[in-house]
C-alpha cells in the first residue's frame, strides 16, 4: 500500500536545489540550520510558482481580462478604461504580476466585485469560521485516528483489529461531503439535535453549530490517520528494541508510550501534511453543505459570481497555509528524528 | 515469495483469486460490472424520462409508481439515478484514461532515463502537489466556467502528476532488477527495454493505482458537481442530484440520501477492487 498510494506533498526535487543554495549560506555549518533553511527556501520557491499559476489562470480565461474583471457589470467605456487603469492591463504581463504580488505581500488582494469591499476585509470577516472548523476537525481527527490505529496495531490480528480495519475501509470511502450530508440528514433534519445551517453566534453556540461539520470533515481523515498509525505502530512493534524493553521487564504501557509511539511518529507526521490538504478541500465542501460563512463557501460563491480577485485571494491563502503547514511538519521531523536533520535519512 | 508461487499457476488462476481471501475482488468487481450495465442500458431500465417534470407529484416519498420517490420538480429519482450513472462513470473514466495516457509515459521516461527529463517531470508534479487537492481544480473551473468537461479536465490535470509519480516510483524500483541490466547488456535499445520489458512488469501496479484513482476521481467530480461547478442541472448526475437535493433537504431527504448512497457504494466498490488488485498485482510490496 504505502509504496503505491502516493502522498501528495509539496517538496521533492525542489528541496535539492534549495539544499545547495542553503549550503552556501553563513551559519550553514550547523546541520539543523542548514536543513531548516533549505526547507524554508524550497517552500518559498514553491509558493512563488503557485502564485504565478494562480495569477496566470485569470489571463487564460476566455474573453478579455476586462470582461472577466467586469464580472457582470455593464460594460461602459468609462468603466472599461477605469479597469484598464486600475489593473495596469496595458502594461506587460510580468509587470502586472509584479504589481499584484507586491500588493498581496502588503495585504492588498484587490477589490471584490460582488462585495464592493477589499478582498482582504472580505477574507478577514470569513476566516474565523474556517479556522475554528479546521482546528476542531483536526483535533477530532488526531485523537480518534491515532487511538484507533494504535489500538488496532496493539490488538493485531484479533477481533478489535478486524473491526477497526473494516471501519477504516468504510470511512475512507466516504468523502467529507457525503458524510456531511448523512450527518446533516440524521442529526440535523431527522433527530433535530444539531442546527442545520449557519455558524452560530459565539462561544458555546458556535461550538454547537460547528460540531456536526467538524465531525463530517474529520470522518474521512480519521481513516487516513488510523491506517497510517496502524501500519507505523505495527512496524515499530516488530523492531528488536521492543523485545529488549520487554526482556528488561518494562511495563507494556511504558514500552508503548516511551519507545514504540515516538518511533512511529514520522509516517504519522508525513500523512498529517497530506491530511491538512484534505482538510482544506474538505472544508470547502463541508462549509457549503452546512451553509457556514467561511472561506470555503466564499470561494464557491466567488467562483459562481466570477469574482476573480476573491478566488485568487482565497486560493493563494489556502495554498500558502498548505505549504506552510508542510514546512512546519518537515521541520518537526528534525525534532522527532535527529537523523533527518543531519541528513542521514531522507524525510 | 508469492511471485515464485504465482509463476507456476496458470494465468487464469492468478487473475481470478479464490473467494475467501479475495472477497473484495468479487464484491467490488460485481458492483462495478452492475453499474456499467445500468449505465449502458439506462434507457431500457429507467421507468421514466429523467427530465420529465411533473409538478403535481413533487417531493413524493417511496411509492409503487415512483419507487424512490420524486424530486422538487416531480422528476423520478430512480430514473435520474439510473441515467446519472452514465456521466458519473464517464467523468472518472476520462480522468483515469487521460492520467494514464499522459502520466504513465511521463513517469516511465522520468524513471528510466533519469537526468533532466526526470527533473522536469518531477518539478511539474511538485507544482500541482503544492496546491491542496481539489483547490487547483476549483481555480481552473473558476477560469474556464463550470461544466462537465471543464470539471473533468480540471480533475484530470491534478491526477496526471499523481499517476506519473506512481509510474516513476515503480519504474525506479523495477530497474534495480537484474533483467534490466541483462537487456542493456544484450544491446537492446532503451525504447525496447522500457516498453517491452519494464512496462509490462509495472503494468499491474499501475492498473491497481488506476482503479483506486477511479473511485477518488468519481468522488472529486461528484464534489465539484455538488458545489455547482461540475455537471450542470438539469443533466442527471449523482453529484448534481446531491446539489439539487441539498436545496430541498428540509422538505425531503430522499434525493440527497439516495445520491449519497450511490456515490458511497461506487467508491467502496472501486476501493475494494483496487485494494485487492494492489495486493495481487503489485510487485513492490
Amino acid at each position: 500500500m504505502a509504496s503505491t498510494v502516493q502522498a501528495r506533498r509539496p517538496g521533492g526535487p525542489v528541496r535539492q536545489v534549495a539544499g545547495t543554495i542553503a549550503a552556501r549560506l553563513p551559519l550553514s555549518s550547523h546541520p539543523t540550520v542548514r536543513y531548516a533553511v533549505s526547507r524554508l527556501l524550497a517552500s518559498i520557491g514553491l509558493l512563488f510558482v503557485a502564485s504565478i499559476v494562480i495569477f496566470l489562470l485569470e489571463h487564460l480565461a476566455p474573453g478579455s481580462p476586462e470582461s472577466v474583471l467586469l464580472g457582470g457589470r455593464p460594460a461602459t467605456p468609462q468603466l472599461l478604461a477605469a479597469i484598464r487603469r486600475e489593473y495596469h492591463l496595458d502594461a506587460p504581463l510580468w509587470t502586472q504580476y509584479w504589481d499584484w504580488l507586491t500588493g498581496v505581500l502588503h495585504g492588498n488582494f484587490g477589490q471584490s466585485i460582488t462585495y464592493k469591499a477589499s478582498v482582504s476585509s472580505v477574507i478577514g470577516s470569513r476566516i474565523g469560521a474556517t479556522l475554528e472548523l479546521g482546528v476542531y476537525a483536526a483535533l477530532i481527527t488526531t485523537v480518534i485516528g491515532v487511538t484507533l490505529g494504535a489500538v488496532a496495531a496493539l490488538r493485531s490480528g484479533r477481533f478489535t483489529d478486524t473491526a477497526i480495519s473494516t471501519l477504516v475501509v468504510v470511512l475512507s470511502s466516504i468523502s467529507g461531503y457525503v458524510s456531511a450530508i448523512v450527518l446533516l440528514v440524521i442529526f440535523g433534519v431527522k433527530l433535530g439535535w444539531f442546527p442545520i445551517l449557519g455558524t452560530g453566534t459565539s462561544g458555546t453556540d458556535r461550538l454547537y453549530h460547528l460540531t456536526l461539520p467538524a465531525i463530517a470533515l474529520a470522518i474521512s481523515l480519521i481513516a487516513l490517520i488510523a491506517r497510517t498509525t496502524r501500519a507505523s505502530v505495527g512496524r515499530t512493534l516488530d523492531v528488536e528494541f521492543v523485545d529488549t524493553a520487554r526482556s528488561r521487564g518494562l511495563s507494556e504501557r511504558r514500552i508503548f508510550v516511551k519507545h514504540v509511539f515516538r518511533n512511529s511518529l514520522i509516517p504519522i507526521l508525513t500523512v498529517s501534511g497530506l491530511a491538512v490538504g484534505y482538510l482544506i478541500s474538505g472544508a470547502v465542501l463541508v462549509e457549503y453543505t452546512f451553509g457556514l460563512n467561511g472561506l470555503g463557501s466564499l470561494l464557491v460563491q466567488a467562483v459562481e459570481a466570477k469574482d476573480y480577485a476573491v478566488v485568487q485571494g482565497v486560493a493563494l491563502l489556502f495554498t500558502a497555509v498548505f505549504i506552510a503547514v508542510n514546512l512546519i511538519i518537515d521541520l518537526l521531523y528534525g525534532l522527532v528524528d535527529p537523523r533527518v536533520r543531519i541528513g542521514e535519512v531522507a524525510a | 515469495m508469492t511471485v515464485a508461487a504465482e509463476a507456476v499457476l496458470p494465468r487464469a488462476r492468478r487473475w481470478l483469486p479464490r473467494l475467501p481471501g479475495a472477497w473484495g475482488f468479487y464484491i467490488g468487481g460485481s458492483i462495478i460490472l452492475a453499474l456499467v450495465i445500468v449505465a449502458a442500458a439506462a434507457p431500457l431500465i429507467a421507468p421514466y424520462n429523467p427530465n420529465a417534470v411533473d409538478l403535481t407529484h413533487t417531493l413524493s416519498g417511496f411509492s409503487s409508481q415512483h419507487l424512490l420517490g420524486t424530486d422538487a420538480a416531480g422528476r423520478d429519482i430512480l430514473s435520474r439515478l439510473i441515467y446519472g450513472t452514465r456521466l458519473s462513470l464517464l467523468g472518472p473514466l476520462a480522468v483515469v484514461a487521460t492520467s494514464v495516457i499522459v502520466g504513465v509515459p511521463a513517469g516511465l521516461v522520468a524513471g528510466y532515463r533519469g537526468g533532466w527529463v526526470d527533473t522536469v517531470v518531477s518539478r511539474i508534479g511538485d507544482i500541482v502537489f503544492g496546491f491542496p487537492p481539489l483547490l487547483l481544480a476549483i481555480v481552473i473551473v473558476a477560469t474556464f466556467g463550470a461544466g462537465f468537461w471543464t470539471a473533468t479536465v480540471a480533475i484530470a490535470i491534478t491526477y496526471i502528476p499523481l499517476q506519473a509519480r506512481v509510474a516513476r516510483g515503480v519504474v525506479l524500483v523495477e530497474c534495480r532488477n537484474a533483467y534490466v541490466d541483462a537487456c542493456k547488456m544484450q544491446g537492446f535499445s532503451a525504447r525496447r527495454t522500457a516498453l517491452g520489458h519494464v512496462l509490462p512488469n509495472v503494468a499491474g501496479t499501475i492498473t491497481a493505482q488506476s482503479t483506486l484513482n477511479f473511485g477518488y476521481a468519481l468522488l472529486d467530480l461528484a464534489g465539484l458537481a455538488f458545489l455547482g461547478l461540475g455537471v450542470q442541472p438539469p443533466t442527471p448526475d449523482w453529484g448534481e442530484m446531491l446539489s439539487d437535493g441539498r436545496q430541498n433537504i428540509l422538505f425531503s431527504v430522499n434525493e440527497v440520501v439516495i445520491a449519497s448512497i450511490a456515490i458511497a457504494v461506487a467508491v467502496i466498490a472501486f476501493n475494494l477492487l483496487g485494494d485487492s488488485l494492489v495486493r495481487r498485482l503489485s510487485r513492490t510490496r
